[in-house]
């Protein structure tokens, strides 16, 4: 246990010596964030909201002085966000949504101390959603299986507090509400199992309608800045 | 404190969509019902009626809402309207809306034309429809109350014209008189005139069979009284099974277990009782034609001189009695074995009957010749025809002197009638055929197994069978008026194969996959 330590501690010199010259300027993210579908095609799938793991990187492009000589960080980044939701419709079909954002992220921060922080995150990208729907109770019913691409875009404001503040390292931990704003994927009824279609007769598979993932959401953060 | 405490669950509720309570439905499918040169399915969870249109190259998919819980839909006659009687809805949570029980008659020629509802009161989850389609009768079936409602009126029902508009006297509910028994069928006769009536127009009688008791009804007068029939003076316990019609002589012939005989129910001028705005134009007698056994079965036609004739199978006694319906003069025929089947061809001027018996079982029919019944000095000819296989089932090809027979239960034996030469000619199947159909032309028999991804052909010009291999095991297979061959797999999502005609090859073929979900997720709660 104690080697553990020392060696935690070293790693920790090793990155304030690395960055000794400078304010971090590099900082990750890993998260954990809750969306609250807010469209009725979403509800319709399910009434679970969309849970997502967040993961990011950013790099410090500027620092700016406001009013009341608060440092205002500005990074650019990019991140990778998995989210999921499961439901189900008509007492029988399981449903499932599975989410992928690649998204670039503009992220201010205000540093109200040298602990305390408040942030606003703006981010686009793209996104792949797919959803499944399986029949609970009948074997043999090959589930519809269908993903498309869209467009992810999103807003939020935030807090940040960091334990570990120290010069050229911190370690904190944020939350962020904001609101994602998807564009509708078309969905049809493909079938996961379906042939090849050069060895298969000519199939017209028909439009279920389009998917929206827009909500308000709420994120929990942990963030190390190096 | 505590609208404290509320504000954040109202913020987070609010911030998710409504869900359209179909989704929370238990979702089953209606159908398919096969219409002219369309299918239709019922969605119960949406409360939609869905057609696959296969009039043009293109298939087209239209859909009408319903009520809420369509219980029971059958087509009309004429295969253009869809009639569904829906439960409606008692509002007990959020989305539900109270409705009361509706039949709807849905016209599937024009999809932009609204459905129309018809309040009849009760879910009756059994219609009887006119030949014409101008009438309906809503009733309850013999499957007893079901776990929704409190009390069931097994007797009522409800008389729509569906002609007519919906009104506050069309349809019009009738509880009908009862002597303990409930309704076991309706059957509508088809436009009939009653000579010396104070109504001389055609008109649509209703027969309702119940254990002992046949009740009349006048579908066009719908208001007026019933003419309840006891005919447990034709037997100890009769149960009114068929009735078949003679509209020129309005006169009805019926089919009864346990009767003596066959009984003739004759509509006769009778006029109102004055001052009674529900007395009867007319008067049913009741007669028994003489035949002299009970019935197993009965089939009526009309000979080259517009004779109206009825046959009738009397197994007791080994015979099939022809009777005039005019005069009820008959004659009998002694038969090998005892008849309950009678089959005619061609069934728009039969001059042949075929005649087997399904309960016995026998490896054999006979063709009973229909030609000069009305010379009573001419003997009738009867040819036996030997199948070599037990005979459980015999079924007319539309458009061709051939039957098709059906010689196990599991339909896994098969032989082809030829009715003109009397020949036979054995089918071997690939399994049980579960699903067949007969093309509207009658030149092909098409056919499906259960799990087997094929649709089997048979040319019924020179029996020469073929198939093409589909992607899914089908579970029905429809022959559509236009010629055109759908495989249905029973998929809730919807799935079938369009196979252009009777013959084609896989590559014309085409598949329609998830048409039942069609835009779901666009719709708004």
């Amino acid at each position: 246990m104690l080697r553990i330590q020392l060696s935690l501690a070293a790693a920790l010199a090793l990155v304030a010596a690395g960055s000794a010259h400078a304010e971090p300027a590099w900082r990750v993210d890993i998260g954990s964030s809750t969306r609250w579908l807010g469209s009725t095609s979403a509800a319709s799938l399910t009434t679970d909201n969309l849970s997502t793991a967040n993961f990011g990187a950013e790099h410090r492009i500027a620092t700016l002085t406001a009013p009341f000589e608060i440092p205002i960080e500005i990074a650019g980044g990019a991140g990778v966000n998995f989210g999921s939701s499961m439901g189900t419709v008509f007492q029988r079909l399981s449903t499932e949504i599975d989410t992928t954002e690649l998204v670039a992220a503009a992220h201010a921060t205000a540093h109200l101390d040298h602990r305390i922080a408040l942030s606003a995150r703006a981010s686009l990208g793209a996104s792949r959603t797919a959803v499944t729907l399986s029949d609970l109770y009948t074997t043999g019913l090959t589930p519809v299986d269908d993903h498309g691409w869209g467009t992810v875009s999103a807003a939020s404001l935030g807090a940040e507090f960091a334990p570990v503040a120290l010069q050229r390292f911190r370690l904190g931990v944020g939350a962020e509400v904001g609101y994602v704003a998807t564009s509708a994927i078309a969905l049809h009824a493909y079938p996961s199992d379906r042939p090849a279609s050069d060895l298969s007769i000519a199939t017209t598979y028909a439009s279920i309608g389009h998917l929206d993932l827009d909500g308000w959401a709420f994120r929990f953060s942990v963030h190390a800045a190096f | 404190m505590r609208l404290h405490l509320l504000l954040p669950v109202a913020l987070v509720a609010g911030c998710t969509g409504d869900r359209p309570a179909a989704f929370d439905r238990n979702r089953t499918i209606l159908g398919p019902v096969p219409l002219k040169d369309q299918i239709a399915w019922v969605d119960t969870g949406f409360d939609r009626v869905v057609t696959l249109d296969l009039s043009a190259d293109t298939p087209r998919v239209h859909s009408w809402n319903v009520g809420r819980n369509p219980v029971y839909a059958a087509p009309t006659p004429d295969r253009d309207h869809l009639l569904v009687v829906t439960r409606g809805e008692e509002a007990l949570a959020r989305g539900q809306r109270d409705e009361d029980p509706q039949l709807w008659d849905v016209d599937l020629a024009h999809p932009d034309i609204a459905p129309i509802a018809y309040q009849v009161g009760s879910p009756f989850d059994r219609i009887a429809v006119a030949s014409d389609g101008s009438h309906a009768v809503a009733y309850f079936s013999e499957a007893g109350p079901d776990e929704a409602g409190f009390f069931r009126n097994p007797n009522e029902m409800a008389f729509v014209d569906l002609r007519s508009a919906p009104t506050e006297t069309n349809p019009v509910l009738k509880t009908l008189r009862a002597f303990g028994s409930t309704p076991t069928g309706v059957v509508l006769s088809p436009p009939m005139s009653v000579a010396g009536a104070e109504d001389p127009s055609p008109r649509t009688f209703a027969l309702v069979f119940s254990h002992n008791v046949v009740t009349v009804v006048d579908t066009s007068h719908a208001d007026r009284n019933e003419v309840s029939l006891r005919l447990d003076s034709a037997g100890s316990s009769v149960d009114p099974r068929e009735a078949v019609f003679a509209p020129a002589s309005a006169t009805a012939y019926l089919r009864s277990d346990g009767a003596r005989d066959v009984l003739q129910i004759a509509i006769a001028a009778d006029p109102p009782l004055a001052g009674d705005p529900h007395a009867n134009d007319y008067r049913p007698l009741l007669a028994e034609l003489g035949a002299g056994g009970g019935p197993a079965d009965i089939a009526v036609f009309d000979d080259a001189a517009s004779k109206r004739w009825v046959l009738a199978s009397t197994p007791t006694t080994r015979e099939v009695v022809i009777i005039d319906s005019d005069t009820a003069q008959f004659r009998k025929v002694a038969t090998a074995d005892a008849v309950d089947r009678i089959t005619l061809f061609p069934p728009d001027h039969p001059n042949v009957a075929v005649l087997a018996s399904l309960a016995t079982a026998q490896p054999r029919v006979q063709l009973l010749s229909l030609e000069h019944l009305d010379d009573p000095l001419r003997q009738l000819r009867l040819e036996s025809i030997a199948l070599g296989e037990p005979v459980r089932d015999v079924v007319p090809v539309p458009g061709r002197n051939l039957a098709m027979i059906i010689h196990d239960d599991n339909r896994t034996v098969l032989s082809l009638l030829d009715v003109t030469y009397g020949s036979v000619s054995p089918l071997d199947g690939a399994g049980r055929l579960d699903s067949y159909a007969f093309t509207a032309s009658g030149d092909f028999l098409v056919g499906t197994a259960q799990n087997v991804s094929r649709l089997g052909y048979l040319d019924l010009a020179n029996l020469h069978p073929s198939d093409i291999r589909l992607d899914s095991p089908p579970v029905r297979v429809l022959a559509l008026g236009n010629g055109k061959i759908v495989a249905d797999h029973g998929d809730p999502f919807g799935r079938v194969t369009i196979v252009p005609f009777a013959g084609a090859r896989r590559a014309d073929a085409i598949v329609l996959d998830g048409f039942l979900l069609s835009d779901v997720l666009d719709q708004e709660p």
